[in-house]
């Protein structure tokens, strides 16, 4: 009898506990509405411990902030977007009000219901007019923007200076002779093979990668992925244009044997490779330096960088970066905090004094852990004020030899933004293309790409687009 | 009757069904009520949940309108669905092939071992302890099919190789399959060491007495003591296998094309590569129903052989 009053106790407390933590809960809420209070959590926060320098330039931003801003209360928050994690973390609310995600991701991220509509502050801070027209292109979904790009990238090749000594292929000045076309490209492979014994070229060849990086070569080749006729979305890559990429591709690996034995390769395989000395140049995009360097230990004296090679179509090159994006339920208010802080990470348009002293000591920290330090920068910008700022703080710390380390940037590239509809699909129908034409000498190569054409609109753009 | 009882007991209000049976089998409830309350949780209710959604179009993990059996129709009408079932067959079928008596065999060798019985009980239960993403990339570094790949290597020095291993479409199901039986038969090899050690050895030394070798010891005394448990665990493999789905993803992405992609693979990449939830939850619930189909084979056929 005892025992179950003390059980009735114990129940009635702990109901009495969550209902007042409930109650709380709501009252602070509001209450914070009321004052004007604005609490903004931002993700992707780094860890202290093993961040410490880089954390404590943000905690100075925080505090900026508090100073400047008193009604905003940044949270930090270490999520960061995955593939694997994301949708269960937004649909159990364990997204933060602030997150970036790769160019890649955005469309279906929206289209999921899990950004926000931001075109009217994107207008009224001057984003729509600051931001290059080919990145605009990228972001923009049915006239509307719901992220914010900051860091843009092309993507280009690499060199492995050592493997093009080793195989002659050096100029006077000491500088990888490049390949500036994809014939080009294939004799310098064939050169490589021969003197070295190493693979000349490598592409990733699974997962989304594959055909995410088979894009910008597939667009220099002429090859056209899908038109809208009609208001109908039709696959039109079953081309000649197609099949002489695939056809370029199968003769790498069974005319020429230039390309790694591996063809199930990720882009971390592939900087392995590259690191060690397996792999004499590929494609490469946004942090690559920083990938290769930190995690494989590769000296940057032994990287070198281009444009990627023209083709009939002219020098392609597809356009990625990252864009920050604002949760759903995030109110006008978190909105324009989220801008401010955007401004105040000095991911904006200008940088503040305070924040030029911050990027100065950031570019201090790379440099110290030997990372790249060169002007070789794709700005999401066409002419705004950070562009020079940035350029004037970095010209003093360039650690790298400008005779070797090129620009992966050219005004020769035709810079292409993803397909419009579908393109995460059509990157995983083209890795099994490119898969099927590397494992089997005889393939019925326009067969294959017929087949891979029909699927992609039955499968894909009947189903989703049309 | 009812009132008699409860005159007799001196208890008012009493329910004598109720009462009876639960106070008859309280024990038992109590202990499985945590499990229950787990399976409600963890099982039914997204099962449940997953039916539910996989009738709706869907945006993210909310429903959006009602579409009847448009995602089955979606699903099942994929260029993929059918290669990617006709996979997981195959890894089913190699997986009973080449580890479905592999563990009995090894349960068998460490029944019979005098010496090092720890060691040869350790090294074999070894690999389920070792997390199954790094099982997998670790067998992946081991079958890379250049000539620095490990096993190529290896089988450089006696002339012969290099293999493609995981890159040969013919191939890469029945290594993806080695290495889950060497990953997983720990657990199976201990559960039929069990079994086997819970055999009287009177019946041993009774057939000998009549005349049983070796072989016809394992014929009469030892298979069919065993044959139950291998049944079991057979039909908890063919289930497990095919929904086999890390091993693919994290040793060739499904590759090489589509050669390795498992229906549960399909799934992942409706859910988290094009947040399609109405139609993974629809392919999941295709899988759901095919696992129903082995389980009443399975049922069927244990119970034709019941003695009436």
């Amino acid at each position: 009898m005892k025992k179950n009053r003390l059980f009735k106790g114990i129940a009635l407390a702990a109901a009495v506990a969550l209902c007042a933590g409930l109650a709380g809960g709501c009252s602070t809420k509001e209450n914070m509405e009321e004052s004007g209070q604005v609490s903004l959590k931002v993700g992707d926060w780094l860890n202290k411990s093993e961040w410490p320098k880089e954390y404590a330039l943000d905690e100075e931003r925080v505090n900026e902030m508090r100073e400047k801003y008193p009604n905003i209360t940044i949270i930090p928050y270490e999520w960061g977007y995955s593939t694997d994690s994301f949708l269960p973390s937004a649909a159990s609310g364990q997204i933060p009000d602030l997150y970036t995600v790769p160019f890649t991701e955005m469309p279906k991220i929206v289209k999921a219901g899990y950004a926000a509509d931001l075109t009217e502050k994107f207008k009224e801070y001057g984003y729509d007019t600051a931001i290059k027209d080919s990145v605009l292109n990228s972001i923009e979904i049915d006239g509307k923007y719901y992220a914010i790009p900051f860091d843009g990238y092309i993507i280009g090749m690499i060199f492995n200076v050592e493997l093009f000594k080793e195989a002659g292929l050096i100029d006077e000045k000491g500088r990888p002779i490049y390949p500036t076309n994809y014939d080009e490209l294939r004799d310098t492979a064939v050169k490589i093979k021969e003197k070295t014994g190493k693979a000349g070229f490598s592409f990733p060849t699974v997962d989304a990668e594959g055909g995410w990086m088979l894009m910008s070569m597939a667009w220099s080749f002429g090859v056209d992925f899908m038109e809208q006729i009609d208001g109908k979305w039709t696959a039109t890559f079953d081309s000649p244009e197609m099949v002489n990429l695939m056809q370029y591709i199968s003769d790498l690996k069974w005319k020429y044997d230039v390309l790694p034995e591996n063809i199930l390769l990720s882009i971390d395989d592939e900087y392995q490779l590259f690191a060690t000395n397996q792999v004499a140049c590929m494609f490469a995009a946004g942090d690559w330096a920083d990938n290769i360097i930190r995690t494989y230990g590769m000296s940057k004296d032994n990287i070198s960088n281009a444009p990627v090679p023209a083709g009939a179509a002219g020098a392609c090159t597809q356009i990625g970066g990252k864009l920050y994006v604002i949760a759903p339920n995030a109110t006008e208010e978190q909105i324009d905090a989220a801008f401010k802080w955007i401004s105040m990470k000095g991911r904006g348009m200008e940088l503040s004094d305070s924040e030029l002293e911050r990027t100065e000591k950031d570019i201090k920290i790379n440099q110290e852990n030997g990372l790249v330090i060169s002007n070789d920068e794709f700005s999401v910008f066409k002419d705004a004020k950070c562009i020079e700022q940035k350029k004037k703080i970095k010209e003093k710390y360039i650690n790298v030899n400008p005779e070797i380390w090129n620009t992966m940037y050219s005004d020769k590239l035709i810079l292409k933004s993803e397909e419009p509809v579908c393109a995460q699909e059509l990157y995983r129908v083209l890795s099994p293309m490119i898969q099927e034409v590397l494992i089997s000498k005889d393939v019925d190569i326009p067969a294959m790409i017929k087949k891979a054409n029909d699927n992609f609109q039955k499968d894909f753009l009947d189903k989703n687009a049309n | 009757m009812k009132t008699d009882i409860a005159t007799q007991k001196g208890i008012k209000n009493y329910n004598p069904i109720i009462s009876e049976k639960v106070k008859r089998n309280i024990t038992g409830w109590l202990l499985m009520l945590p499990g229950c309350i787990c399976f409600i949780i963890f099982v039914i209710q997204p099962i449940l949940t997953c039916a539910y959604m996989s009738f709706f179009e869907t945006k993210g993990f909310e429903t959006v309108q009602f579409i009847g059996l448009q995602n089955y129709k979606d699903v099942i009408t994929d260029s993929l669905f059918l290669k990617s079932m006709l996979n997981s067959a195959k890894y089913t079928f190699w997986s009973v092939v080449l580890g479905g008596f592999t563990p009995l065999i090894i349960a068998t060798m460490l029944n019979e071992v005098v010496r090092g019985k720890s060691f040869f009980r350790f090294a074999t239960y070894f690999p389920c302890i070792i997390p199954g993403i790094v099982t997998s990339i670790m067998w992946e570094i081991l079958l890379q099919p250049d000539a620095n790949g490990f096993l190529n290597m290896l089988f450089s020095k006696i002339g012969i190789g290099p293999f493609q291993w995981l890159q040969n479409p013919a191939m890469t199901i029945p290594l993806i399959v080695i290495t889950m039986t060497w990953a997983g038969m720990g657990t199976t090899t201990m559960i039929y060491l069990s079994t086997l050690q819970s055999i009287d050895h009177s019946l041993y030394e009774a057939a000998e007495i009549d005349g049983a070798g070796f072989f016809s010891k394992i014929r009469y005394v030892t298979f069919p003591h065993v044959s139950g448990m291998l049944k079991m665990l057979l039909l908890l493999q063919i289930m497990g296998v095919f929904k086999v789905f890390q091993e693919p993803l994290a040793m060739t992405g499904g590759g090489p094309n589509n050669a390795s992609t498992s229906i549960m693979l399909t799934a992942y990449n409706y859910a988290f590569s094009y947040m399609q939830i109405g139609r993974s939850t629809a392919l999941g619930i295709v899988i759901a129903i095919v696992l129903c189909g082995f389980s009443i084979i399975y049922f069927k056929i244990t119970a034709e052989k019941k003695p009436r």
